[in-house]
């Protein structure tokens, strides 16, 4: 999530880096990265490699960022990049064939948590299993923490397909998690319902 | 019975919502990438706004040798190789049309290291992704222009490039050794020469500011190597300020 001052911060430090100061430029790659990478790994989930669509969408950040106009907020043109390269990194993952997420992925995973693991994992094949469409205006909602105008500059549609578009993302996700679901794998690891 | 149908109404909304609200923390708190991988990721994308050409990692830079190595046997081999030149990072800000900068920019060196080289000898550079030996024209901007991005290509081309890795090793070995038999005069002026193991050298090529060596081998193989394809760029490089004025 985005908070205010981290908004503020990144304006600032934009709109310097657009005049050529390299100091600011690095301080805005530092800040933005973490949330870069968030978005990243919330798209790609498990089907493609995050770090390196998030180190491509970095590079393009700083090579584009002479080029910022600055007419849209600084964090709805960053996360247009990453959008970018995590649906084109989905779209080279789909060649390839990757195994379907579960508990054993996550090494070192302490015992004693597993049920928030599990849970995690859930979410992440929940994701993986949304329409790219949805898990998109559900990911720069929910975790990029965009409004619904941002959303829809960086998906190029109305706000009212964005908003139908997480409504429904949302309320896949939510059936896909309910407890119960025999796709769940917290209850299939412990055998029923919550 | 209807207050306890009220109640149990309640009920499922009120766990829906905690249900929905666990969902939505989970979702809202990403992996964080470590300290480590952050600085890394800020030293590679400063390096790629310094003046010299980006170079984030030798994994990299095989995938653009690959795609020039591609250019070199698209466009029939000896004449391209030795113009092609690309910037991996002249892709538009917005993540688009990296495959059609980087294909208009072989294409270009490709015709123009050879304007009259006849179709019949070209080869294509994987027939699986629909190329035609036969086609009239070089055809090196429609085969890249069937990846949407610069980095399906690189996929593409690192996937074949790597099972022909091995065998270049060796002969960038003997690059050095006298000119063998077979050999013919290229349009571009220069002259193959064949290694002692029988890979022919079609000439070299100019990638992100570095001389790279082309082979093939048989009709299809794209062989390429240089010094530096062998060897990772050293940490120091890869993780060198570049903020200083």
């Amino acid at each position: 999530m985005i908070d205010d001052l981290t908004r503020q911060r990144l304006a600032r430090l934009a709109t310097a880096a657009r005049d050529g100061d390299r100091v600011a430029l690095e301080d805005l790659l530092r800040l933005a990265y973490p949330l870069i990478h968030g978005v990243c790994a919330r798209l790609i989930g498990t089907q493609g490699d995050v770090e390196d669509t998030a180190q491509v969408a970095l590079t393009k950040i700083a090579q584009g960022m002479s080029n910022y106009r600055g007419d849209a907020q600084v964090t709805t043109w960053m996360h247009r990049i990453a959008t970018n390269c995590a649906l084109d990194e989905l779209r080279r993952a789909r060649r390839r064939a990757t195994p379907a997420p579960t508990v054993d992925d996550l090494d070192g995973a302490p015992d004693d948590n597993l049920t928030t693991v599990e849970f995690s994992v859930d979410v992440t094949r929940a994701l993986d299993a949304l329409s790219v469409e949805f898990r998109t205006a559900v990911v720069l909602r929910d975790v990029a923490d965009l409004d619904y105008d941002e959303i829809a500059e960086i998906v190029d549609c109305p706000i009212g397909t964005v908003k139908s578009r997480i409504a429904r993302g949302r309320a896949q996700l939510a059936e896909m998690l309910a407890p119960g679901n025999p796709a769940r794998t917290a209850d299939v690891e412990r055998g029923g319902d919550d | 019975m209807l207050d306890g149908d009220i109640g149990d109404d309640d009920e499922r909304v009120r766990a829906r919502a905690e249900e929905f609200q666990r969902i939505r923390d989970v979702l809202g708190s990403p992996p964080s990438p470590d300290e480590a991988v952050t600085e890394r990721a800020v030293a590679a994308a400063m390096e790629a706004t310094s003046t010299r050409r980006p170079r984030p990692s030798a994994v990299w830079r095989t995938r653009v040798l690959a795609a020039a190595a591609t250019v070199a046997v698209v466009g029939g081999g000896v004449f391209a190789a030795s113009q092609v030149s690309m910037d991996a990072g002249d892709d538009q800000a917005d993540g688009s049309g990296a495959v059609e900068t980087a294909a208009d920019e072989m294409a270009d060196a490709v015709e123009e290291s050879a304007p009259d080289l006849p179709t019949d000898d070209l080869e294509t550079a994987d027939s699986s992704s629909g190329g035609d030996a036969n086609r009239s024209t070089f055809g090196a901007d429609e085969f890249l222009g069937e990846f949407a991005t610069f980095a399906e290509l690189d996929e593409a081309l690192t996937a074949r490039l790597d099972s022909q890795l091995a065998p270049v090793e060796g002969a960038a070995e003997a690059i050095d050794e006298p000119a063998a038999t077979g050999s013919t005069p290229s349009d571009s002026g220069q002259t193959p020469t064949c290694a002692p193991d029988g890979l022919v050298r079609l000439g070299t090529a100019l990638v992100d500011g570095t001389e790279v060596i082309v082979f093939t081998g048989a009709a299809d193989e794209i062989l390429v190597t240089t010094e530096e394809l062998c060897e990772p760029v050293p940490p120091d490089e890869m993780t060198a300020p570049t903020s200083s004025p």
